[in-house]
């Protein structure tokens, strides 16, 4: 931990600014594109707090990826493939009834967190309590979203507090993959 | 007429096989899932959950990874 920033610190010294730009989310086909209440479940997700959680008060996310490649490889998590050697996911048919979601972004107020050393390091933490601490310092100061590093080492994540939006911000979904396996595919490659 | 502990738990039992079957289309995902430690369950693994009758608990880490959350 050494050299590492307080939560809040990073939070205090952050400036809000506006981002816009295409993200994915891979979701079960039978959710809602834009559905974040799963986000509150139990402990809550990595830059969320759910019920359970000891950080308060709960708060949704909608958790979303610059890369689809990134998006897909996030939501295998749940299936215990945390192997950086991405050819694990070829063998994969769990992931079939999902879907890949293109989403147009438009808000107003986010912190860009993807070089925060802080916010990698928790990457390889079993508890998400400082990552989820940050996060909501973050929606504290009603941010919109925050950019993170992505567990997948692919790009980045922008992970969006749903109920902070502005009425100026924008979310679309532009388009939806239902056939994943091009995108596996390239996955295995290394091909992004 | 009431219900029985026993009949809850087979019905409680009953509604999340259903909702395995939904999401995944293997066996071997699903016990992947249900045995794979879940951050969102505290590090618990579903099945250990199950164990214990914390349907709810694992219906709710279900819909997270259903909903696309990041853990």
């Amino acid at each position: 931990m050494k050299g590492l920033r307080d939560p809040a610190d990073i939070v205090a010294s952050s400036v809000p600014q506006p981002w816009s730009g295409r993200v994915w989310r891979c979701h079960h086909r039978s959710r809602a594109a834009l559905n974040a209440d799963g986000s509150l479940a139990g402990i809550g997700g990595r830059c969320n707090a759910g019920v359970d959680s000891d950080v308060k008060p709960s708060f949704r996310a909608l958790y979303t990826s610059i890369e689809s490649a990134a998006a897909l490889l996030e939501v295998v998590r749940h299936l215990g493939y945390r192997s950086p050697d991405r050819r694990d996911v070829v063998a994969l048919d769990d992931i079939a009834m999902r879907v890949l979601t293109q989403i147009d972004i438009e808000l107003q107020r986010i912190f860009d967190w993807r070089s925060e050393p802080l916010l990698r390091e928790n990457l390889s933490h079993a508890s998400y309590r400082q990552a989820q601490q940050i996060a909501a310092a973050a929606f504290n100061r009603e941010a919109e979203g925050i950019l993170v590093p992505s567990a997948t080492g692919i790009d980045a994540n922008l992970v969006v507090f749903v109920d902070n939006l502005d009425d100026s911000s924008r979310i679309a979904v532009t388009r939806q993959i239902e056939d994943l396996q091009p995108i596996i595919a390239s996955v295995a490659r290394g091909v992004r | 007429m009431s219900v029985t502990v026993q009949e809850r738990a087979t019905n409680e039992e009953i509604a999340l096989d259903r909702e395995l079957a939904a999401t995944f289309t293997s066996d071997d995902a699903s016990k992947r899932w249900l045995k794979t430690a879940n951050p969102i369950l505290n590090g618990d693994a579903p099945i250990d959950c199950l164990k214990r009758r914390e349907y709810d608990r694992v219906r709710a880490a279900l819909e997270a990874f259903n909903t696309g959350v990041y853990i």
